[in-house]
């Protein structure tokens, strides 16, 4: 009952709006994401109390990723990856006069999408943070090797530069003391390091800084938004009817989408697109890529559809689904919270704040989409110079501000710099955040594990059937390309043999 | 883009070598049990720098035509050159006053008209002086 007292207060409901205007912003204006966004305003709700924090944070995930499919259905431009396949549709639609109908598909599914994901996640997260509660070292340190081969196997193009990156991550993650006897490692004389390397600052160097460098060199241009009249925007009772199946079925297949490290709402969207297509009856298939709402739904739905998925590895697990849930990994910690099975048993009131937060966000979404489609189009003619310049200064003061020191702006300058080379030589920057996240977690329970199973053995990473799946599930994903590239080479094979 | 890579993963491997031998300084007296401290930091570099070594010699052998993307331009130069300054100055001088001056030369360099971007700066670095000060309670 506090909880959701909690949960209606003025503050929350305060932040909760306050979270959904930016969100609006960041995910309408193309080039910034939500992922960028939640970084750099992190280090402003360290002062609020958790529940404050939080409903700002998670509204703006929730916002940030349905207000992405406005520039994709308006001006053929995704506000995000997320919303690549919303452009398949939505701009057609827009062409056809039906802006305003395809942005009310956009607002209804995205909102439906979240809510039912969320429902999956009250649902599934206490059973599976049950089961979790029995895993010890040796499981432990094989759920986060899963977790960073799923990040790196999907990530990225190449699974080398996943690799690399994900280590990179991983030795960041060794600086400071040892976390089994406290040993300084690479601190070098500075106090600053025996901490190790705040979190929060690279996050913001990375995908908020870097990105604006990014973006710099890119220079895209102004967004030249439409002119033309939004008109009816919500959909009619013939057209929610021929929604409701590629909606069912993409809720459904975006939560478990999302559930997959790595496996974001870019992969979620296009796979329901094509499922959707796929099931469609003859004479509507031929809609789909023209200005179907069967196909734009699909992918509204999925959009907001991963983030139950995400939420559920990351509560349940302490395994980030997408970037945007270990950026939320590091917010929780800095409340002092630690995601993964036992804050269901020491802090259930928080794991209830996030559920009921996820819920309200999501009608939120809907309200906003709704009320809000004739004024989208004025939000896209916003100068991104003005952006880029304002989150520098966000990002300078919300490092300053984590802990009041100097070092952490120089940890996130430079981690903004390493943000555009990788970004220019196309390494995934996904591995690098999760190796961090999952270091500390992967290397005490690797050496506690040792410790346990007798120090030279290894077997007991082996002999325990969750970590022995988790383990070749881990090895499977990191050398399925070269699997598949046997495969084909053994069928061409075969093709040639047949042939003489 | 091809010897770029090939220099970033020659200085990667440089910089894992050096942090491979500063693995051996680690203080392990305390360590009774287990495989000690340096054991992970050593198994991670040893990663990376195999990976490096890896790419630097798929970079070598690559026969793509080089790709021209660029990764400095002036204006990016510029701009990372006025951050570096916000960042230097930050403690030394009074913050609005670095926080205004940058942002409007940033809004020059990023060529936006000189009267809003004056007006531009002034506000959101008030802005921001305000929220983080006034609602934060944290000294700028």
């Amino acid at each position: 009952m506090g909880v959701v007292t909690d949960l209606f207060q003025i503050g929350t409901i305060f932040f909760i709006l306050l979270g959904s205007v930016l969100g609006l912003f960041i995910g309408a204006l193309p080039g910034l994401t939500a992922t960028m966004g939640i970084a750099i305003l992190t280090p402003l709700t360290f002062w609020l109390p958790p529940e404050q924090g939080l409903a700002m944070l998670i509204s703006i995930y929730c916002t940030g990723l349905f207000a992405s499919g406005i520039p994709a259905i308006l001006i053929n431009t995704p506000g995000t990856p997320a919303s690549m396949a919303t452009t398949f549709d939505g701009y057609p639609l827009t062409k056809q006069g039906k802006a305003g109908v395809a942005l009310g598909v956009n607002a209804i599914y995205s909102g439906l999408g979240g809510l039912i994901s969320t429902i999956f996640l009250i649902l599934l997260a206490q059973p599976i943070s049950t089961f979790a509660l029995s895993f010890g070292a040796a499981e432990y340190f094989a759920l986060s090797i899963f977790g960073l081969s799923m990040m790196i196997g999907i990530s990225g193009k190449s699974v080398k530069k996943g690799l690399l990156t994900g280590f990179i991550g991983l030795f960041l993650a060794t600086i400071g003391l040892d976390p089994i006897v406290s040993t300084p490692r690479f601190t070098f004389d500075q106090s600053a390091l025996y901490e190790g390397i705040s979190f929060i600052p690279i996050m913001i160097g990375l995908f908020g800084v870097g990105e604006i460098f990014d973006q710099i060199l890119k220079k895209q241009e102004t967004v030249n938004a439409v002119q033309q009249k939004i008109g009816r925007v919500l959909p009619s009772r013939q057209e929610h009817r021929e929604m409701a199946k590629p909606f069912a079925m993409s809720s459904i297949l975006s939560t478990f989408i999302g559930a997959i490290p790595g496996a974001g709402g870019d992969i979620a969207s296009i796979v329901t697109w094509e499922q959707s297509k796929r099931f469609a009856k003859p004479d509507k298939k031929r809609e789909f890529n023209n200005g179907s709402l069967s196909g734009l739904a699909a992918t509204c739905t999925a959009n907001n559809g991963v983030i139950g998925g995400a939420f559920t590895t990351m509560l349940t697990l302490g395994l980030p689904g997408d970037a945007v849930t270990a950026i939320l990994i590091g917010s929780l910690m800095m409340y002092g919270l630690q995601p993964g099975p036992n804050l269901f048993v020491e802090n259930p009131d928080i794991v209830t704040t996030i559920f009921g937060l996820l819920l309200i966000s999501n009608v939120v979404v809907i309200i906003v989409g709704l009320f809000g489609a004739h004024i989208f189009s004025r939000i896209m003619r916003l100068k991104q110079e003005y952006i880029w310049t304002a989150v520098i200064l966000f990002s300078v003061v919300g490092s300053y501000a984590l802990n009041n020191t100097i070092f952490d702006v120089w940890v996130m300058f430079v981690s903004g710099l390493v943000g555009l080379l990788f970004r220019r030589l196309d390494y995934p920057l996904g591995p690098l955040i999760l190796g961090l996240i999952l270091g500390p977690m992967a290397e005490s329970n690797f050496r506690r594990a040792l410790v346990i199973g007798g120090e030279t053995s290894y077997s007991v990473f082996f002999t325990n059937p969750i970590s022995l799946i988790l383990l070749s599930l881990a090895v499977l994903t990191l050398f399925s390309p070269l699997i598949k590239r046997l495969l084909i080479i053994l069928r061409q094979k075969g093709g040639d043999n047949h042939q003489t | 883009m091809k010897n770029l890579r090939m220099i970033m993963n020659a200085f990667v491997l440089i910089v894992c070598s050096y942090l491979f031998w500063e693995t051996f300084q680690f203080n392990t007296n305390f360590n009774a049990q287990g495989l000690g401290p340096a054991f992970f930091p050593r198994a991670t570099l040893l990663c990376i720098a195999f990976l490096n070594i890896v790419e630097i010699v798929s970079a070598f052998k690559s026969k793509q035509p080089q790709e021209q993307h660029s990764i400095m331009s002036k204006q990016l130069l510029l701009f990372i050159t006025a951050i570096l300054c916000f960042v230097g100055l930050f403690n030394s001088l009074p913050f609005l006053l670095v926080a205004i001056v940058t942002l409007f030369l940033m809004s020059l360099i990023l060529k936006l008209k000189l009267v809003s971007s004056l007006v531009f700066s002034v506000t959101i670095s008030l802005a921001v002086y305000l929220i983080f000060t006034q609602g934060f309670n944290i000294i700028l």
